[in-house]
C-alpha cells in the first residue's frame, strides 16, 4: 500500500459520507429522521437494502469461500427471491399503513407491549452484539496484513460512522449506502477484471473457465438430496427461505432501509430489484473467488494466507516443521502447475486421468496446509479467523496495480460503514421508539424524541466499538455471529407470523410462546450438536405452535379478536 | 390453525382488513411499473430468478 493507494481509501471512505452531511444537514422531525423524507425513491431504497446485507465479511470472505469449496455457496441465496415476494405482499403493506417507525412497534398494536418489548429485546441483544463483529472482522484481517494498530482501524471503522449516522438519520444512511455499494460494485468488477487478466496469456477465459470446473469449483447448483452435502438447491430453497423472511420482515436494519420515504411502491420495487440482482451479484462475487483459485494455479500461494500469524509461529520452536511443510507444499504445486499446462494439450481420452491427477494434487495441497494449521495451533499462533477470509485480500495486496489496491481496500471500509451505519440507525431508532418512549417518556415533544435517539444512536456505536475492541477474547468470532443471529431470528420471525396468519392468538398466548421457544433453542445449542441454521427454523416453528397451543389452553379465556 | 392475514381484524382493529387491501391494491400511487397488478409483477420476478437457476444449472453443467 504506497501514497496513491492511501489517497484513493481516504478519499472514497470520506467524500460519501461529507457528500451525505452536505445534502441532508438539517433538522428533521422525528419522522424525517428515522424514515427519511419522500425524496428517497427506489432506486435508492434498493440499493440501500443490498448495501445493508453485502457486509464486509461478504466481500473478505466469500472469494475465499469459492476459493476453498467452490461457487455451491450460492445456492444459499435461492430462498431469498421468495421471501422478498412475501415480504412485498404482506409485511410491508402493514408497516406503510400503520405507518410504524420500527417493526417491533407493529407488535405492541397487534398484541401487546410485553410481546413488543420482547421482540425488540431480542433485536437489539443479536444486532448490538452483530454490530460489533461486523467492525471487528474487517479491522482483525486488515491490521494483520497491513500491519495497523487494531484499535485504530476499529476506530477508523467505525467511529466516521457514528459521527455521521447520529447526525443524519435514516436519509444519510440510505444517500450514502447508494453511493457505497456504488464504489463496492465497481471495486469488484475491477477486481475481477484483473484477475482474468492476469492468467497466462495463452489461456482462454473459457479454457479457465473448464480448468476450475475440473477442479470441482464451478458447481453451482446441485439437485442432490443427500442430506450430508453442505449447498444444495433444496438447502438454499428452504433454509434460505426462512432466514431471508427473518431477516427482511423481522429485522429493523432492513425493515428502516425499506420504509424508508413512506411509499409502499417504492419500498416494493426496490425490493423487487433485490429479490432480482441479488443471485447474479453473489455469483459474480463467488466466480471472482474462483478466478482467484485459477490464478493461484499458476502463480504459486503462500502456504497459509494469514502471513503475519504463520510468520510468527515460523519464528517459534515449530519453524522447522513449518519448513519441511513448505518444501513439500511447494513440490505440490510444482506438478500441479505442469499436470495443468499438460492439460491443454491432452488428447480427449486422457483427459479424465489428467483431471483425477489434478485433483489429488489439489487435495494434497489442501491436507499440507491443514497440518500448517495445526502446527500453528501447536505453536500458540492460533488466527481469529479463517484462513480462507485472507485470500482475497492478500491477491489484493499483492497482485493488483497501486489505486486498485487503494479502492479495494476502501471496498472494505465502504461495506463496514454502509452496514454499521444501518445496524446503528435501527438499533438506536428501536431503544428510542420501543423502550425509551413507551417506557421511560410518553408524552415528549417530536424534538426531544430526535435527540433522545440520537444520543441512543451514539451509544450504540460506542457499544459496538466496545464489543469489536474485546471481540479477540473469544475465539472463531466470525462464526460466532452467524450462530447468535441464527440463535435469535427464528424466535423473532415466529412472532410476525403469528401476528399475520394467527388472528386469534392473542399476546399472552404468543409472548410465552416466543420465550418457550427460545428457551427451547438455547437448551439445543449448549446441549446438542445441531447445525445452527436449524435453531432459525426450529425457533420459528416453535413460537407458532406453542402459541396455538396456549391460546387453546391456558389462555382460551381471554377475549376473541373482533372479526369485522 | 392458520388463516389469511388480511381478514379480520384485533380487538384494537389494527390489523388489516380485506377492504384494505383491495383499496391500497388499486391505489393509483400504488401501481407497479410495466405492469397491471403486483401479482404479474412477482410472477415476473419469479420467472426471472428460475431464468437465473436454469442458466446457472447450464453453466454448472458446461463447466463441471
Amino acid at each position: 500500500v504506497n501514497r496513491i493507494d492511501y489517497i484513493v481509501l481516504i478519499a472514497t471512505i470520506l467524500a460519501i459520507p461529507l457528500y451525505g452531511l452536505w445534502r441532508t444537514w438539517n433538522h428533521p422531525n422525528l419522522r424525517e429522521y428515522l424514515k427519511g423524507d419522500a425524496s428517497i425513491r427506489w432506486g435508492t431504497i434498493g440499493l440501500s437494502v443490498l448495501a445493508t446485507q453485502a457486509g464486509p465479511i461478504t466481500f473478505l470472505s466469500m472469494p475465499g469461500q469459492a476459493y476453498e469449496s467452490g461457487i455451491g455457496f450460492i445456492q444459499n441465496y435461492f430462498g431469498q427471491p421468495f421471501a422478498l415476494i412475501v415480504v412485498c405482499a404482506i409485511f410491508v403493506p402493514i408497516y406503510q399503513r400503520l405507518k410504524v417507525y420500527t417493526a417491533y412497534e407493529y407488535l405492541g398494536q397487534r398484541f401487546d407491549t410485553k410481546t413488543r418489548l420482547l421482540g425488540a429485546f431480542l433485536f437489539l441483544v443479536q444486532r448490538g452484539i452483530a454490530a460489533g463483529i461486523t467492525i471487528y472482522a474487517p479491522a482483525i484481517t486488515l491490521s494483520a496484513l497491513l500491519g495497523w494498530d487494531l484499535n485504530l482501524t476499529i476506530w477508523l471503522a467505525g467511529g466516521f460512522v457514528i459521527a455521521y449516522t447520529v447526525v443524519g438519520g435514516t436519509k444519510i444512511v440510505s444517500l450514502t449506502q447508494r453511493y457505497q455499494i456504488m464504489v463496492i460494485l465497481v471495486g469488484m468488477a475491477l477486481a475481477f477484471g484483473i484477475a482474468v487478466h492476469r492468467l497466462p496469456a495463452d489461456l482462454s477465459f473459457t479454457d479457465a473457465l473448464s480448468i476450475a470446473g475440473r477442479m470441482g469449483k464451478l458447481q453451482a447448483v446441485d439437485f442432490s438430496i443427500d442430506p450430508s452435502r453442505r449447498y444444495t438447491f433444496w438447502s438454499g430453497i428452504l433454509g434460505g427461505f426462512f432466514l431471508s423472511l427473518s431477516y427482511f420482515g423481522a429485522d429493523q436494519s432492513q425493515v428502516q432501509r425499506y420504509l424508508a420515504g413512506g411509499s409502499l411502491r417504492a419500498s416494493r420495487i426496490g425490493l423487487l430489484f433485490n429479490a432480482i440482482v441479488k443471485v447474479p451479484m453473489q455469483f459474480l462475487i463467488l466466480l471472482l473467488g474462483a478466478m482467484v483459485f485459477l490464478f493461484y494455479q499458476f502463480e504459486k500461494p503462500p502456504m497459509f494466507f494469514n502471513q503475519p500469524t504463520y510468520q510468527r509461529a515460523v519464528e517459534s520452536s515449530f519453524g522447522p516443521q513449518l519448513t519441511a511443510l513448505q518444501t513439500r507444499f511447494d513440490g505440490v504445486f510444482a506438478r500441479k502447475r505442469e499436470t495443468i499446462q499438460a492439460m491443454s494439450t491432452a488428447s480427449a481420452e486422457n483427459s479424465p486421468a489428467i483431471t483425477a491427477q489434478l485433483r489429488e494434487f489439489d487435495a494434497q495441497a489442501r491436507g499440507i496446509r491443514d497440518e500448517a494449521k495445526k502446527i500453528l495451533e501447536q505453536a500458540g499462533a492460533s488466527p481469529k479467523s479463517k484462513d480462507s477470509d485472507y485470500v482475497f485480500i492478500t491477491f489484493v495486496l499483492h497482485h493488483l496495480p497501486h489505486g486498485v489496491v487503494g479502492l479495494l481496500v476502501a471496498v472494505i471500509f465502504c461495506a463496514t460503514m454502509s452496514v454499521t451505519s444501518a445496524v446503528l440507525n435501527a438499533l438506536g431508532s428501536t431503544t428510542a421508539i420501543d423502550l425509551y418512549r413507551p417506557l421511560i417518556q410518553p408524552k415528549a415533544s417530536d424534538q426531544h424524541y430526535v435527540v433522545a435517539t440520537k444520543v441512543l444512536t451514539a451509544i450504540w456505536g460506542l457499544v459496538a466499538i466496545a464489543v469489536a475492541s474485546f471481540a479477540s477474547l473469544v475465539e472463531n468470532l466470525i462464526e460466532a455471529g452467524n450462530i447468535l443471529a441464527s440463535v435469535f431470528y427464528g424466535s423473532i420471525l415466529g412472532l410476525f407470523l403469528v401476528a399475520f396468519f394467527m388472528r386469534n392468538v392473542r399476546g399472552s398466548a404468543v409472548f410465552f410462546a416466543a420465550v418457550i421457544a427460545q428457551t427451547i433453542v438455547l437448551v439445543l445449542f449448549f446441549t446438542s450438536s445441531i447445525g445452527y441454521l436449524w435453531y432459525n427454523f426450529i425457533g420459528c416453528m416453535a413460537v407458532l405452535f406453542f402459541a396455538w397451543l396456549l391460546q387453546r389452553t391456558v389462555f382460551r379465556n381471554t377475549q376473541p379478536a373482533i372479526i369485522r | 390453525m392458520f388463516s389469511n392475514p388480511w381478514q379480520g381484524v384485533t380487538e384494537n382493529g389494527l390489523a388489516s382488513s380485506a377492504e384494505y387491501l383491495k383499496t391500497i391494491e388499486m391505489s393509483e400511487h400504488n401501481h407497479p411499473p410495466f405492469f397491471s397488478t403486483w401479482r404479474n409483477a412477482y410472477i415476473f420476478a419469479i420467472a426471472l430468478f428460475a431464468i437465473e437457476v436454469a442458466l446457472l444449472y447450464a453453466f454448472t453443467l458446461r463447466f463441471s
